[in-house]
C-alpha cells in the first residue's frame, strides 16, 4: 500500500447517502490505495477548549491518530439547516488544535458533494473551516456526485455503475495529486468481496 | 479485505485503548497518537518553543474568485500575487515584503501543491527560498483580510504591477476535470451557475419541515 486515504462522513444516519458514498469509495480503491471510513464521530465529546490539551479525550486522540495515519482526507457531508451538521463541525473543531506534524494542517483534503440539491451552505462552510485549519484543499479533486437513496443497495453501497465509476475516479485522482503515489482508480469491473 | 471495511469504533474499544484487530488505522493510531502526545508535551514544557523548529511546508492551492476565476491561493485561501514589470520578476524585500509577504519554503522542503502545476522554488541572492509559479515568486497582500479578497490585483508599486495568478491543473487533475462526468465542485456564488436557486425564504419554515437535506 502506497497511499492511505481517510474518508470522513458528516452524517450519523445509518442510511446516509454520504456515508454510503464513502463506503463505496473504500471498496473501489485500487492500485495501492488503501481507503478507510472513519466511524467514530458519534463518540466525540462536545468540543471544549479546556480539554484540547496534550492528552485529549480518547475518542479525540483516535480521530487525530487516524488523520495522522492518512496521506489525504476525503469528506462527504450533508447540509443541515443550511449549514454544516453540528456534529461534523464539532469533529472539525477537534482537529484544529492538533500540533502533530501529520495533523490536518497542510494535509491534502477534498470533498465529495453527494447532495442532489447542492448543499451549498454546508460546502461553503466546509471550505471556510478547512482553510482555517490550513488544510491543503485539493480543489481539482472536489467533485459533485449527486447520489439519491434509490442508488443505494441493500449492501449499503452505491450500485449505480456511472456513479461508482466517478467515485473511483475521484479516489484515484485524490491519491495521485496528493503526491502519495497512488495509481488512478481503476475501472469498476471487479467483484466486491463479501 | 478487512482493512477496507468501515472501522466500527465501539465505545468499548475506545476505552480499551484501541482495537486489537488488524486494521492499519488502529495499529497506527496507537503510535501516532502517542507521538502527538509526546510532541505536544515536549513543546508545552519548552517555553522558548513558540514556533516549530522547522517551517511547515508552504501550500499552494486554488480557489475560485468571482472576478478572476480559478486563481492560486495559499493554505489559508489567501490570494497569491506576482510582481512583474514587462513580464519580468522584480525583487521584493524590506517594505515591499512587509506589504507583500512572500510565500517561503525552508531549505529542502517541497511545497504542497495538490493538483496545481507550475509551482517551484527559487533561491534569492539573500538565500531565501521563495515559492514560485511559472518562475515568478508568489506573495500575499496585507490588504487582503480573507479568502474572498483579491484587492491587490492591478496595484502598482515597488517598480511593477501586482497580479493574481490563474491556476492550471496538473495533467492528472486536468484529465479528470476534462472528463465529462466529474467536475470540480464550485463555490456557492459562481461555480454552479446551472443550479436552481433556492426558493425565497419568506419566513420560518413551517412546523414539521425537515431541517436536514442529504
Amino acid at each position: 500500500v502506497t497511499c492511505q486515504l481517510l474518508l470522513i462522513s458528516g452524517s450519523l444516519r445509518a442510511r446516509s447517502t454520504n456515508t454510503a458514498a464513502l463506503r463505496t469509495a473504500a471498496r473501489l480503491a485500487l492500485g495501492g490505495i488503501d481507503a478507510v471510513v472513519y466511524d467514530g464521530i458519534d463518540h466525540l465529546p462536545a468540543f471544549n477548549p479546556d480539554d484540547d490539551t496534550a492528552t485529549p479525550p480518547r475518542a479525540v486522540a483516535y480521530l487525530r491518530g487516524t488523520i495522522h495515519a492518512a496521506d489525504a482526507v476525503l469528506f462527504s457531508v450533508p447540509e443541515y439547516a443550511g449549514a454544516l451538521p453540528g456534529s461534523f463541525k464539532n469533529l472539525l473543531d477537534w482537529t484544529i488544535g492538533d500540533d502533530h506534524p501529520r495533523s490536518i494542517y497542510n494535509k491534502p483534503v477534498a470533498w465529495l458533494n453527494a447532495s442532489p440539491r447542492g448543499a451549498e451552505g454546508a460546502h461553503g462552510e466546509l471550505q471556510t473551516v478547512l482553510r482555517y485549519a490550513h488544510a491543503a484543499v485539493a480543489e481539482w479533486a472536489c467533485m459533485r456526485i449527486p447520489i439519491t437513496r434509490e442508488m443505494i443497495g441493500a449492501d449499503g453501497l452505491v450500485n449505480d455503475p456511472a456513479i461508482r465509476a466517478r467515485i473511483a475516479r475521484l479516489i484515484g485522482l485524490l491519491a495521485e495529486i496528493s503526491g502519495c503515489g497512488g495509481a488512478p482508480g481503476g475501472a469498476d469491473g471487479h467483484q466486491l468481496e463479501g | 479485505m478487512q482493512r477496507r471495511l468501515t472501522i466500527r469504533l465501539a465505545a468499548a474499544a475506545v476505552a480499551a485503548g484501541l482495537l486489537a484487530g488488524g486494521t492499519y488505522l488502529a495499529v497506527r493510531d496507537t503510535s501516532s497518537s502517542e507521538g502527538g502526545t509526546a510532541m505536544a508535551a515536549a513543546s508545552a514544557t519548552d517555553p522558548t518553543s513558540t514556533t516549530p523548529t522547522t517551517m511547515p511546508a508552504p501550500v499552494v492551492t486554488t480557489k475560485t474568485d468571482a472576478r478572476f476565476g480559478t486563481i492560486l491561493a495559499d493554505g489559508r485561501g489567501m490570494t497569491l500575487y506576482t510582481l512583474t514589470a514587462n513580464g519580468k520578476p522584480l525583487p521584493c524585500t524590506g517594505q515591499c515584503a512587509a506589504n507583500w509577504p512572500p510565500l517561503e519554503a525552508a531549505a529542502g522542503v517541497a511545497p504542497i501543491v495538490p493538483g496545481v502545476s507550475g509551482v517551484g522554488v527559487s533561491t534569492t541572492t539573500s538565500g531565501a527560498q521563495l515559492v514560485t509559479h511559472n518562475g515568478l515568486p508568489l506573495y500575499r497582500f496585507v490588504g487582503d483580510t480573507g479568502p474572498a479578497d483579491a484587492k491587490g490585483e492591478g496595484l502598482m508599486g515597488f517598480g511593477g504591477v501586482w497580479h493574481v495568478n490563474r491556476a492550471s491543473a496538473t495533467a492528472a487533475a486536468a484529465t479528470a476535470a476534462a472528463a465529462p462526468a466529474p467536475r470540480p465542485t464550485t463555490p456557492p456564488t459562481t461555480r454552479v451557475p446551472s443550479m436552481a436557486p433556492r426558493p425565497a425564504q419568506t419566513g420560518w419554515p413551517r412546523k414539521g419541515t425537515k431541517a436536514w437535506t442529504y
